[in-house]
């Protein structure tokens, strides 16, 4: 039942994201729903499934990408081992709270790896790389944005559908 | 896990980043990349769907797409119409312009319509395997300049529109006939810059796409702002990108590019 409900958690965040994320972007950054949804997941899961279901989603969201196939498969990798790291710093790692401030970090740290490591693998693949560091400001400032509204709904919402399978 | 085992999986999986992202062009990723988007084409087809419903109901009514178009072919007509004015025979051979270019021009379906850190994009279901390669140009039906294709795969093929931000292309104004650099500001706005003060500028002038032979003219949009200099030696000029590649289902790439 957890994973079906992950999966289909998942599906919508990616959903929401790829068909209306442009439409509420903040300084032209669109909410990393799909990336905050997989980071809060990663949470409660081992170091070997967390690394599994980063290939998986990286492959997915790459597909639909404007970046260099494999950009997002590597920053999720990233992510999974970024994870294993702050499970390892927080003292009350099981916590709902603390799973939300570590999703929160993961999506700040998320947004501006998209954009470090799109630049750095166009730039390898010789393709044109408008380097406009004026605009990592942007990007910077929508992450924290972003990495306060996600994960609060994120944890807001699986708070509310835990407390209502408990009842059922 | 021991720290000494995290840190060697973390060592090959720094490898296995370094092949994903520096060597991707190899076979097996291409084909990866072929089979993953092929599996998420009905998938995507469903987005655009919902989407494209939904844009309908909160944009501009029942009617949007093709008020849209109808906009965009009246402003073309305005530039052909400018264009006689300044006795320009450049829009004589546009209507044969198939004939005398020898390009040639690819139909090819909008699969997605995105925007990443910045830059809007359309993921085309068209690619090498179609003859599209990196920088051919993209238009719609209406004959306005879309962007450039940034990366060609097998099956698909990634456009970068050109008002995205960090993106420069050469323009040409008309009537004025000066050619200038046109950077994307992000929401369909350019920047023209290093227009000097002695030319005649005025909003409402149009913007076309500046090609090595100048004679495809393809619209790219109008300028919607001047700034006389005060100070400077160069005026403050702002443009509009009229095209709407958010409402499109259909591009025409142009190969090779002019």
């Amino acid at each position: 039942m957890k994973y079906v409900l992950a999966i289909c958690f998942l599906a919508g965040a990616f959903f929401i994201e790829i068909a209306w994320g442009s439409r509420i972007a903040l300084w032209e950054v669109r909410p990393p729903l799909f990336g905050a949804t997989l980071i809060f997941l990663f949470w409660n899961i081992g170091l070997s499934r967390r690394l599994f279901w980063a290939i998986l989603a990286g492959v997915l969201m790459d597909s639909v990408s404007l970046y260099v196939f494999g950009t997002y498969t590597a920053i999720f990798i990233i992510l999974a081992f970024f994870t294993e790291i702050l499970r390892g710093i927080f003292s009350h790692a099981e916590s709902f709270m603390t799973r939300g401030v570590g999703t929160a970090m993961g999506t700040i740290l998320f947004v501006n790896l998209i954009l470090f490591f799109g630049w750095t693998a166009d730039y390898v693949h010789g393709l044109p790389v408008p380097v406009y560091w004026e605009f990592w400001g942007h990007v910077f400032l929508a992450s924290l944005v972003w990495a306060v509204l996600l994960p609060t709904l994120i944890t807001f919402l699986t708070g509310a559908l835990g407390l209502l399978f408990k009842r059922v | 896990m021991a720290w000494r085992g995290k840190s060697t999986l973390f060592l090959v999986i720094a490898l296995l980043l370094g092949l994903l992202i520096f060597f991707n062009d190899s076979a097996i990723l291409r084909r990866v990349q072929t089979m993953s988007l092929a599996a998420i084409k009905p998938l995507i087809g469903i987005i655009n769907q919902v989407r494209r419903i939904s844009s309908r109901e909160t944009l501009t009514g029942t009617e949007a797409d093709s008020l849209i178009r109808e906009n965009q072919r009246l402003k073309t007509e305005n530039v052909e119409v400018k264009k006689l004015q300044a006795e320009n025979e450049a829009l004589k051979k546009v209507f044969s312009f198939r004939q005398d270019s020898g390009l040639t021009l690819k139909g090819a379906r909008v699969l997605l319509h995105g925007r990443e850190a910045g830059r809007e994009f359309l993921l085309l279901d068209a690619g090498r395997n179609d003859g599209i390669s990196q920088g051919d140009l993209v238009i719609d039906e209406n004959r306005v300049f879309i962007g450039t294709v940034r990366e060609a795969g097998d099956i698909s093929a990634k456009v970068v529109v050109a008002s995205s931000f960090g993106e420069s292309i050469e323009v040409e104004l008309l009537p004025s006939r000066l050619r200038v650099l046109a950077k994307g500001l992000g929401s369909h706005a350019f920047l023209l810059e290093l227009i000097p003060a002695d030319e005649i500028i005025r909003r409402g002038d149009a913007v076309l796409l500046a090609s090595s032979k100048g004679r495809y003219p393809f619209v790219i949009g109008e300028i919607v702002q001047e700034k006389p200099p005060s100070a400077s030696a160069f005026y403050e000029v702002r443009a509009i990108h009229i095209a709407r590649p958010e409402f499109l289902n259909q591009v025409f790439v142009m190969h090779p590019a002019p």
